[in-house]
């Protein structure tokens, strides 16, 4: 009989709290005022884990940032702060800190750099609470959203000048892939595959590697044995560090000579952790690199001053798109969200890009336009630069008919080349 | 040289023993008979130190050894050779013996060899041989062999006859005696086979539901109608 | 063709430096330490710093490594190990505890990752390929090493008493065998084992937090599927594992490597329990009987 009881009054406890917590976390997210001198935005990163190499830059950067803003007065007057979340390279703690961001803190908006799944997996969240996102990586493309923004380089603007480029100088045309399993990783390798086949390139072999994956012999015996002359790189996160060095050491008494490029190298911390020798000579394309850009050595000796870790353009995306914010707001007059992305899609928001460049954000495409450098690596960890390619903007969604200029009309999902 | 006094002790918390008192002096041979399951083989287990103590003292050569680690007990002169002979099986019968000599003040020594193979010529027919192949008698051999390496003064013997033909039995009888005679090692054996009781104890105590409950004289034990009463038979 | 034994090799020489350690102190002290991996990120940390900062020669750094991540065994030991005796189960869920602390240091001391060290050497052509000298070497090292631990475990003393002590733990103490120093000087053996395969294997990945757990799927599938024998399992299962992934991920891509060694390790699991080590005895005995 008392246990009869007792887990009928655990049964209601336990419904009542599932009411209260169901309560709190879903539903509309209240309209956001901002009391008091302080306005705060939210940043989820990877502070640690196996993404961790390509973060570390990005929480100086935001530390410029906020602090760049501040020395300005603030956006709209007020003194901005940032909450920090670390996703810790696990999709699952994206999740939690966007429900935590959205509905149970007073940030106006939130930004995050971590992997395409991460991003996938908290947009929904955003868009129902109807909160400005900022999404800084380089990625794979397609997101047509009303309340994202996406402030990262994406395929059509890195892919094409480094393939026009291999074309021009006759360095192959057979490629071999390499991508990373996963959303990012197979999307881009379908890029790829679009651009180059457009272009008369041969893809004679490709692989989707687990992201936890060390040991490459077999991965680079077959890109050996498929006659490849140039590998695209499209791996993601430390334990992709270890490919260099193996295929480096298995590649250099070749009669031949096979070309490393792709849309990830250098990204996930080879900078610091890669010895230098085995970086030589990869072809990358971005919208920064280190020591080439005349105009960013400010910004490169105030970066220098607090972290030791390789800048990467992570840092300048990053840097860039809380200033777009910053100036969205102050061009919609305020911190409401829907005033925000009005503002943003008239089209006249952008903002300084740290390194002597405005960045923009298209008003019907919600991704912005760069300046693009094609750059080789050189001995030592010396960035050659090719060539410069200005203010190179965004065209992808707008060739498949998307325009996201009205607010609430989105279709709110990501395009890929397989859709098309 | 090893006495017991209210000796408990038992698995996990429950207790087998309640409360044993127990003598053996330098040199002698002394049995502990009883039915299966009276407490016998948790007797030697404590003893050797494989079982705790809950309560009660164990005095070996003086001194109070409840705290002692088994290890430390071989080392101060006890050989056990346990219920089901437990031989290295992988190993050979070579290094079966091999692993006795550690606590021996002599070490290894080539002589010593010599007699333990004299005393178990079968074993060195078969000293290269794995010890889990041989038979149950060989192994019950081997188990006490094994014990002499390490020049006891107390050897703990715990149902040796178990799975042993009767003929290895008498075997192990003649070896206990001339241990006991030519090297003057004491001998504790817990048995329920009563022609090895009667062949080799010099005294012996009866044991039931964890408790001795008679000790015995030799002629006591000779006698078959006074002691059938603690075996099953 | 040689390709292909080359790269068998080469798993086979990752999976056996990685789970000998693990083997060894499952055999002998009935512990499941998956911790092992973090053994081997300390190896590399100490040959990462000494040797990719300090410039210390590469053969002392691996010294250093070996004699720091004893003495981390011996801590390990003492706080940890010391209640989990012959406990496979329990053991595997508190040293996973441990190893999932350590990687977190582990990822807070090195941030992005520690300071590359170069893989010494260079490489050698054959044919049209080349090859790592360095990985050459590493292949030959885990051959040594089998040999090295054959003739310990087979030919002295100490191996002696720790074969005796992995058959019949209570006997061997019985007999003089003080199995708990037993037990840590197989603990230190075991770490060492691990710091020195984390510091050889340090030059050819990226040192983060999460270096450990790169070898930790293999090393614990071979030491499972392995047994209890710590020699002759763990070579028998690290060259079936070898094979099957190295096989596999030429022609199938790295995920279905993966997936393929560890469906072979349930298929044998499952047919001998027993492992390797249980498999070669029964052989053994029935050879013998004949």
């Amino acid at each position: 009989m008392k246990k009869g009881i007792f887990s009928k009054a655990m049964a209601v406890i336990s419904a009542a709290a599932m009411l209260f917590t169901t309560a709190c976390g879903s539903g509309t997210a209240q309209a956001r005022s901002v009391d008091g001198d302080t306005v705060r935005i939210g940043w989820i990163h990877d502070l640690s884990g196996n993404n961790a190499g390509s973060s570390a830059v990005v929480s100086t950067a935001i530390e410029m940032a906020t602090e760049d803003i501040n020395a300005r007065g603030g956006v709209l007057g007020k003194k901005l702060e940032v909450v920090k979340k670390d996703g810790a390279s696990n999709t699952q703690n994206y999740s939690d800190a966007a429900n935590e961001l959205a509905y149970n803190s007073d940030v106006v908006a939130v930004f995050s750099s971590g992997t395409s799944a991460s991003r996938e997996a908290i947009r929904g969240t955003f868009e129902e609470a109807k909160l400005p996102y900022f999404y800084s990586s380089l990625y794979e493309g397609g997101v047509a959203s009303d309340y994202n923004i996406c402030t990262g380089q994406t395929p059509e603007q890195n892919v094409l000048p480094i393939l026009e480029y291999i074309q021009a100088n006759n360095l192959g045309t057979k490629i071999y892939l390499v991508a990373a399993d996963y959303n990012f990783g197979q999307i881009s390798g379908e890029w790829l595959t679009k651009y180059a086949e457009e272009m008369g390139f041969e893809i004679v072999g490709s692989e989707y590697i687990p992201l936890d994956v060390t040991q490459y012999g077999s991965t680079i015996t077959n890109i050996i044995d498929s006659g490849a002359e140039i590998v695209w790189y499209d791996l993601v996160g430390s334990a992709a560090l270890s490919f260099y060095e193996q295929y480096y050491n298995a590649t250099s008494g070749l009669d031949r000579d096979i070309l490393l490029t792709g849309g990830t190298p250098l990204i996930s911390g080879e900078l610091s952790s890669v010895d230098p020798k085995y970086l030589e000579g990869i072809l990358v394309c971005s919208v920064y690199f280190e020591g080439i850009i005349t105009e960013a050595a400010d910004f490169e000796k105030r970066y220098y001053e607090k972290n030791s870790t390789g800048i990467t353009d992570a840092a300048i995306t990053a840097y860039a798109s809380m200033m777009m914010w910053a100036n969205a707001c102050e061009i919609a007059g305020s911190f409401d969200s829907d005033a925000v992305m009005t503002a943003i899609n008239s089209g006249k928001v952008s903002g300084d890009s740290g390194i002597g460049s405005t960045i923009s954000i298209d008003p019907k495409q919600h991704h912005c336009n760069f300046n693009m450098y094609l750059c080789r690596m050189g001995k030592d960890k010396k960035m050659e630069l090719i060539e410069t390619y200005e203010d190179v903007k965004p065209t992808y969604l707008s060739s498949i008919g998307i325009d996201l200029s009205t607010l609430g009309e989105a279709p709110n999902k990501q395009f890929t080349p397989l859709d098309d | 040289m090893l006495s017991t006094k209210k000796l408990v002790s038992g698995y996990g918390k429950v207790p087998i023993l309640h409360g044993v008192d127990f003598e053996i002096n330098e040199g002698e041979v002394v049995s502990i008979i009883g039915r299966n399951g009276v407490g016998k083989s948790t007797f030697i287990k404590t003893v050797i130190g494989l079982n705790g103590v809950m309560d009660g003292t164990i005095e070996y050569l003086g001194n109070n050894i409840n705290k002692k680690r088994p290890f430390e007990r071989a080392w101060l002169g006890m050989g056990y050779v346990p219920q089901g002979h437990m031989v290295f099986p992988n190993l050979t019968v070579k290094e079966n013996l091999e692993m006795g000599e550690q606590i021996s003040k002599q070490g290894h020594s080539d002589d010593k060899y010599t007699f333990i193979y004299d005393y178990f010529p079968i074993l060195k027919e078969r000293r290269n041989q794995k010890a889990g192949t041989m038979s149950g008698g060989q192994q019950a051999m081997l188990s006490i062999a094994r014990v002499l390496t390490g020049d006891p003064k107390l050897i703990l013997l715990d149902e040796p006859t178990e799975g042993v033909q009767p003929n290895i039995v008498d075997s192990i009888g003649d070896i206990i005696l001339k241990i006991n005679e030519e090297l003057g090692v004491a001998i504790l054996l817990v048995e329920q086979h009563l022609g090895l009781i009667q062949s080799v104890s010099q005294r012996g105590y009866a044991m039931d539901k964890g408790r001795i409950v008679d000790s015995l004289s030799r002629e006591q034990i000779d006698n078959y109608e006074y002691i059938k009463k603690f075996l099953a038979i | 063709m040689l390709q292909m034994i080359y790269n068998f090799l080469e798993s086979f020489a990752y999976i056996s430096l990685a789970a000998i350690g693990m083997s060894i102190v499952y055999g002998i002290t009935g512990i499941t330490n998956m911790a092992q991996g973090e053994f081997m990120l300390i190896g590399a940390l100490v040959v990462s710093y000494l040797c990719g900062v300090a410039g210390i020669p590469f053969i002392i750094g691996i010294v250093l490594a070996m004699a720091v991540t004893a003495i981390a065994g011996i801590i390990l030991d003492r706080l940890v190990l010391v209640r989990l005796y012959n406990r496979p189960g329990d053991s595997l869920v508190c040293t996973y505890g441990v190893s999932i602390a350590l990687m977190q240091v582990g990822t807070i001391l090195t941030g992005v990752g520690a300071p590359a060290v170069q893989s010494p050497f260079g490489t050698l052509v054959v044919g049209n390929r080349s090859y790592s000298v360095y990985k050459i070497l590493l292949i030959a090292i885990s051959f040594i090493l089998f040999g090295l631990l054959y003739v310990v475990f087979n030919k002295s003393r100490f191996g002696l008493h720790a074969r005796a002590t992995m058959e019949k733990r209570e006997i061997a103490a019985s007999l003089g065998i003080n199995v708990s120093k037993m037990n840590i000087l197989v603990i230190v053996l075991a770490s060492a084992l691990g710091g020195l395969g984390g510091a050889l294997y340090a030059p050819t990945m990226s040192v983060t937090g999460t270096y450990g757990s790169n070898f930790l799927t293999h090393a614990f599938v071979a030491m499972i599927i392995g047994g209890s024998n710590p020699l002759v399992g763990t070579l028998m299962a690290a060259g079936l594992l070898a094979v099957v992934e190295s096989f596999l991920s030429l022609y199938f891509g790295a995920f279905i490597g993966r997936i393929g060694m560890l469906l072979v390790a349930i298929v044998i699991i499952r047919l001998i329990p027993g492992g390797f080590s249980g498999l070669v005895e029964r052989m053994m005995v029935r050879l013998r009987k004949r």
